[in-house]
C-alpha cells in the first residue's frame, strides 16, 4: 500500500465535507475516483496529496506520516496537479514544465543535465516539444492541459494525483491524456490516482473505481464490480442501462435519465444551496 | 504558422534557448552598460564638474587635487549610497510584488517606510536626534519594528502563513496608523517637521562613507536573501497548491520574502528618504524584458533601479544650479512619465 | 427548505422586483443610526458644551443657541459625516472597477492632483503675498483642490486609455500619474516656510476645522444624484469582477460602465476633497471594513459609504476631545481608528477560515 487515508476528516473551515474516510492506494495502479459535483473527491485528493491537512485522521505515505515528511522529499515521490492552475503571462510551456523540476534543484544546482533530460521527455510524452517557447496563455485549452501534466511528469514521480486531467479536452485529446496514463503505468509502473466525470473513460483506463458520495466510499473495486445499474441509482440518483463496452469488454453506461432526487440528495442540495 | 514548419525545426524545446540565451546577454550587457554610464556621470557631474580623466585619477591614484578629494569624499559615497538604494529598492518592489502578485504593491507596503518616518520623527522630538548619521539607526529600527508588527499580524489566527491579501491589507492599515501619527508629532514639533519634509522627498545628496557602511550590511544580507528566496517565488507563481506539491514551504517561502523585502527597502529609505515608489515602478519596466522568471526579474529590477536612482541624482544636479534638485522630484518627474509612456505603448504584462 | 431560499426574501410588486439582502441592509441600518448619532455628539461640542437634548432643542428652537448650531455646528458635523461617506464610495468604485482590494482615489489622480495644487498656493502665497486672506483660504482653496483633482483625474483617465478602458492599465497608468503629483508635492513642502510646511501638512491630512453650509452643500449635492446612479449601477459594477468576455456575454458594455463609474468615483473624491481635504485612509480602508461587515464578496456600495460616514464622524469626536483644547486635523484619526478595526477584522475572519 503506497497510499493510506486512515479515518481522515477533511473540511474548510467549520464546514466538514468528508469524515471517518478510508482509503488505500496500490502500488502501479490507476485508480480513478468518481461522485456527483460536490462530493468530496478534489479534497480527498488534496488530502492525498498533502495540500489539505485533515482536521482528524492521517494521510499515510509508503507507511510514513506524510504531514511529518519533508515536503520536498515528498514531491520527489509524489506529484499533484490541482483542478485549474494558473501560470504569471507569458510563461513559456518549456519554463513551466522546468518547473516541475522545482524539488530536483538547489540554490546551487538550478539546471543540471538530469533535469533538462526529464523536460524533454515530458514535453514529448505530451507531444508538445515543438511548442516549448510559445508562452502558455497563446495555446488551447488542450494544449494547455497537457503542458500542466508535462510539468507533473517532469516532476519525476512515482505516485502521480490528477484533479480532472481530461477537463477543457475533446474526446480526441481526452482519450489521448488517458492513453497517456495508460503508458506511465504500464511502462514505467508509475501509480496514479485520478478524479473524472466521463464514467466510460474512467472504466476503461482505470484499475480501481472509487465511487464517493457526500464524503463518504460507496464502493471501491474493479470498474466491472463497481459500475452497476444499482450504484450509479445510488451515487448520481441517475437511471442508466450498463452494457459491455463493445471494444474493451469493460463496463459502458448508457444513461436513461436521472431519478427524483432521495431524501439525502435534497437535504445536501438544500445545504449546498444555502452556503 | 503552420504545422509543417514547425515539425521541420529539430525537435529540441529548447531549440529556441540559443535565441534567448542572446537575448539575454544583450539585455544584460545593454543594462550593465547603462549602470556604469550613470555612475561615471554620478562620479563626473555637479556643482564642480570634474573630468572624465581626473575621475580616473581620483580612483586609481589620487592625490590629493581638489577634484580628488570632490570625489573622493563626496562623490563616490554619495554613488555608492544610490547604487545600493537603487537596488535594494528595484529587487525589494520585484520580490514584493511577486509575493502579493499586485501590481500596486511598493516595498514600502508593509509599513517599512513609515516605520522609518515615525521612529525618525519620535527620535528627534523626544532624544533631540540630529544629523542623519543619527537618525538612520533610528529608522532603520523603526522599518524593521513596522515590517516584523504586520508580518505578526498576519500570521495570528492560524498556521501556513499569512496570505498575500491580508498581508497588503495589513501592511497598508499599519503604514496608514504610523503615517497618521508621524503627521500628528510633525504638526506638533516644528524642528521634526523641518527634517520629515526633507526626509520625505528622498534624496542621496551629502550621504557620506558613513553612510555606506551603515547600510552596505543589511543591503547585502537583504540580496541574499533575494536570491534564494527567487526559485521559490517562482514556484509560488503557478499558484499556492502547485507549489506545495513541487515541495515549496509556502509559508517559509513567504517569511523569507518578508525578511528580504524589509531589510532592504528598510536601509534605503533609513538612508535616502521616502524613495519606495521606485521600487512600485522599476518592476513594472523589468518585467518586458526578464519574463515571468524571478530568477532574471530580480536582477534586471536592481539594475534598473540603481540606474534610474543615480540619473534622476545626476539630473537634479545639472537642472537647478547652482542649486540642485532632489533625486525623488526629478526621479517623479521624469521617471514617471516615462514609465506611464512605457505602460501606454505595450501590453502591460500582468502579475 | 424550497430551493429558491437561497436567494433571500424578494419583494415584488407589479412589474418591479427587488431582492432583499438582510445582513448587508441591517448592516446599514446599524451604521446609519451611527452616523446620525455621531452628528449629534459632534454638534455638543464647541465653546460652549451642550448636551445631546440641549442640541436637539436648540435646532427646533429660536433661541440664540439656535444661529449657534445651525450656522456652525450643524455643518461642520455634517460636511465630516458626508465628505466620509463621499469618499469611502468614491474608493469602494475605485477598487470594484480596478478589481484591486488596494486601489483608492488615489490612483485616479483625483486626491494627489488636489494636493498638489494646494499645496502650492499655501506655499506661494503666504511667504510672498503675506499670506492668504480669509477669501482665499475658504473659497480659493476648494476652487483649486477641484481645479487640481479634475486635472490629475483627466490625466489619468486620457493617458489610460486606449482604444478601450482596461482596468489593469488603469492601475499602471495612475501610479505613474500619482507619483509625479506625489513627489512634487512632497518637493512644495520642502521650498517654502516652515510654517507653511505645517498648514499644508493639516490640509493634506485632511481638517473639518470652521467648515460651513458652503462645503455642505456641493458635497451633499453629489451624493444625492450620485448615490442613485451609482445604485442603478450596481449590477454592472458587481459583474465587473468577471473577465472581459464573460462581461459583453452578461450584456454589459464594459469600457461604458466602467467609464461612468470612474467619473462618479472622481467627482465624489473631487468634491470631498475640496470640502475637507483628502482624508487620509477613509477611501481605501471604509470599503474593506464594509466588505467584511457586510459579509460581501466586493465593496458593498451604501455600506460602504456609511461606513466612511460613521468613520470620519467618530474620528472628529475625538480629534476635538482627545487633547482639547489642542484639536487634531481629522485625518490624524481616520486612520487611528479605522487601522485597528480593519486589522481586527482581518484576523478575525482568518480565525474563523482556518479554525
Amino acid at each position: 500500500m503506497r497510499l493510506r487515508a486512515v479515518d481522515v476528516k477533511l473540511g474548510y473551515g467549520d464546514r466538514v465535507i468528508v469524515d471517518g474516510l478510508d482509503l488505500g492506494i496500490e502500488a502501479g495502479t490507476v485508480t480513478t475516483i468518481i461522485g456527483p459535483n460536490g462530493c468530496g473527491k478534489s479534497t480527498l485528493l488534496r488530502a492525498l496529496g498533502r495540500l489539505l491537512k485533515p482536521s482528524g485522521g492521517e494521510v499515510l505515505l509508503d507507511g510514513k506520516r506524510i504531514d511529518r515528511m519533508p515536503t520536498k522529499e515528498v514531491a520527489k515521490i509524489l506529484g499533484v496537479l490541482p483542478q485549474a492552475p494558473t501560470a504569471p503571462e507569458g510563461l513559456t510551456v518549456a519554463d513551466l514544465v522546468a518547473r516541475g523540476r522545482h524539488p530536483h534543484q538547489t540554490w546551487y544546482r538550478q539546471w543540471s543535465s538530469g533535469d533538462e533530460l526529464a523536460v524533454n521527455e515530458a514535453l514529448s510524452m505530451t507531444g508538445l516539444l515543438d511548442l516549448g517557447e510559445r508562452p502558455l496563455d497563446e495555446l488551447s485549452g488542450g494544449q494547455r492541459q497537457r503542458a500542466w501534466i508535462s510539468m507533473a511528469l517532469a516532476q519525476g514521480t512515482d505516485l502521480l494525483l490528477l484533479d480532472e486531467p481530461t477537463t477543457f479536452l475533446d474526446l480526441a485529446h481526452q482519450i489521448e491524456v488517458l492513453e497517456l496514463v495508460r503508458r506511465l503505468h504500464g511502462e514505467l509502473g508509475r501509480t496514479v490516482v485520478m478524479v473524472l466525470h466521463d464514467l466510460n473513460l474512467a472504466a476503461r483506463y482505470t484499475d480501481h473505481l472509487v465511487a464517493m458520495r457526500s464524503g463518504k466510499v460507496v464502493a471501491a473495486g474493479p470498474p466491472a464490480e463497481v459500475l452497476t445499474e444499482d450504484l450509479l441509482a445510488e451515487v448520481f440518483d441517475l437511471a442508466a442501462r450498463v452494457i459491455e463496452d463493445p471494444v474493451a469488454g469493460t463496463p459502458m453506461v448508457v444513461p436513461i435519465g436521472s431519478l427524483p432526487a432521495t431524501g439525502e440528495r435534497a437535504r445536501r442540495n438544500g445545504a449546498l444551496l444555502k452556503d | 504558422m503552420s504545422t509543417a514548419t514547425i515539425t521541420a525545426r529539430t525537435p529540441s524545446p529548447r531549440r529556441g534557448s540559443t535565441v534567448l540565451r542572446a537575448r539575454r546577454s544583450l539585455v544584460v550587457s545593454g543594462l550593465l552598460a547603462l549602470l556604469l554610464v550613470a555612475v561615471l556621470l554620478s562620479l563626473a557631474v555637479g556643482a564642480k564638474p570634474v573630468p572624465p580623466g581626473d575621475v580616473w585619477h581620483a580612483l586609481t591614484g589620487a592625490t590629493g587635487t581638489e577634484n580628488d578629494i570632490v570625489v573622493r569624499s563626496l562623490r563616490v559615497p554619495r554613488t555608492a549610497v544610490g547604487v545600493m538604494a537603487g537596488i535594494a529598492l528595484g529587487v525589494a518592489g520585484a520580490l514584493m510584488q511577486g509575493h502579493t502578485r499586485n501590481p500596486l504593491a511598493d516595498p514600502g507596503l508593509l509599513g517599512v517606510t513609515q516605520g522609518a518616518a515615525f521612529t525618525m520623527a519620535l527620535a528627534i522630538m523626544t532624544l533631540g536626534v540630529t544629523g542623519l548619521y543619527g537618525y538612520i539607526w533610528f529608522g532603520l529600527a523603526g522599518a524593521l519594528a513596522a515590517s516584523a508588527g504586520v508580518f505578526a499580524l498576519g500570521m495570528v489566527g492560524g498556521p501556513g502563513g499569512p496570505t498575500p491579501l491580508t498581508l497588503a491589507l495589513a501592511g497598508t492599515a499599519v503604514s496608514a496608523f504610523l503615517y497618521a501619527l508621524t503627521s500628528a508629532l510633525v504638526l506638533l514639533d516644528q524642528q521634526a517637521m523641518d527634517v520629515f519634509r526633507f526626509w520625505q522627498t528622498g534624496s542621496i545628496a551629502g550621504r557620506g562613507a558613513e553612510t555606506v557602511v551603515q547600510v552596505l550590511p543589511f543591503v547585502a544580507v537583504g540580496l541574499l536573501l533575494a536570491l534564494v528566496n527567487a526559485p521559490g517565488l517562482n514556484a509560488l507563481a503557478l499558484g499556492e497548491d502547485v507549489a506545495r506539491s513541487l515541495g515549496q514551504n509556502v509559508a517559509l517561502t513567504r517569511a523569507v520574502g518578508v525578511c528580504a523585502i524589509t531589510l532592504l527597502t528598510g536601509a534605503a529609505v533609513a538612508a535616502c528618504g521616502s524613495l519606495a515608489f521606485v521600487g512600485l515602478m522599476v518592476p513594472h519596466l523589468a518585467r518586458p524584458l526578464s519574463g515571468p522568471d524571478h530568477r532574471w526579474l530580480l536582477p534586471y529590477s536592481g539594475m534598473i533601479g540603481a540606474a534610474a536612482l543615480l540619473l534622476a541624482d545626476v539630473a537634479g544636479r545639472v537642472v537647478a544650479r547652482p542649486g540642485e534638485l532632489e533625486a525623488g522630484v526629478v526621479l517623479a518627474l521624469l521617471g514617471a512619465p516615462f514609465f506611464v509612456a512605457l505602460v501606454r505603448r505595450r501590453k502591460p504584462v500582468r502579475l | 427548505m424550497t430551493p429558491s431560499s437561497a436567494y433571500g426574501p424578494a419583494l415584488r410588486a407589479g412589474p418591479t422586483s427587488w431582492r432583499l439582502r438582510p445582513r448587508p441592509a441591517l448592516t446599514a441600518l446599524v451604521l446609519l443610526a451611527a452616523a446620525v448619532l455621531l452628528t449629534g455628539l459632534g454638534m455638543r461640542l464647541g465653546d460652549i458644551p451642550m448636551s445631546l437634548a440641549e442640541v436637539a432643542r436648540a435646532v427646533v428652537g429660536d433661541g440664540p443657541d439656535h444661529l449657534v448650531v445651525m450656522e456652525l455646528r450643524l455643518p461642520r458635523a455634517l460636511t465630516g459625516v458626508l465628505v466620509g461617506a463621499a469618499l469611502a464610495l468614491a474608493g469602494a468604485i475605485t477598487q470594484a472597477v480596478a478589481r484591486n482590494p488596494l486601489a483608492s482615489p488615489d490612483i485616479l489622480g483625483v486626491t494627489p492632483g488636489a494636493s498638489v495644487c494646494v499645496v502650492a498656493a499655501i506655499v506661494a502665497t503666504s511667504s510672498a503675498a503675506g499670506g492668504a486672506g480669509g477669501t482665499l483660504a475658504s473659497v480659493g482653496i476648494p476652487l483649486l483642490a477641484l481645479l487640481g483633482g479634475g486635472v490629475g483625474a483627466l490625466a489619468v483617465y486620457a493617458l489610460a486609455w486606449r482604444g478601450g478602458l482596461d482596468g489593469y492599465r488603469l492601475v499602471l497608468v495612475g501610479i505613474g500619474v500619482s507619483v509625479v503629483f506625489t513627489n512634487v508635492k512632497y518637493w512644495l513642502l520642502t521650498v517654502g516656510d516652515v510654517n507653511d510646511s505645517g498648514r499644508a501638512m493639516v490640509w493634506i491630512t485632511g481638517s473639518l476645522n470652521g467648515r460651513g453650509w458652503e462645503h455642505v452643500v456641493p458635497v451633499a449635492v453629489a451624493l444625492a444624484v450620485l448615490v442613485p446612479a451609482t445604485l442603478v449601477g450596481t449590477r454592472s459594477l458587481g459583474a465587473l469582477r468577471f473577465g472581459e468576455e464573460t462581461l459583453t456575454g452578461l450584456g454589459v458594455r464594459p469600457d461604458l460602465t466602467r467609464s461612468l463609474m470612474i467619473l462618479a468615483a472622481v467627482l465624489l473624491a473631487a468634491l470631498a476633497t475640496a470640502a475637507a481635504g483628502p482624508i487620509t485612509f477613509v477611501a481605501l480602508a471604509a470599503p474593506q471594513i464594509a466588505l467584511r461587515l457586510a459579509g460581501a464578496a466586493q465593496p458593498p456600495l451604501v455600506v460602504s459609504a456609511l461606513t466612511g460616514a460613521v468613520l470620519t464622524g467618530a474620528a472628529d469626536l475625538v480629534a476635538r476631545t482627545a487633547f482639547s483644547p489642542v484639536e487634531l486635523p481629522v485625518g490624524v484619526v481616520t486612520a487611528v481608528l479605522g487601522a485597528p478595526y480593519l486589522i481586527y477584522l482581518l484576523v478575525r475572519a482568518r480565525r474563523k477560515a482556518r479554525s
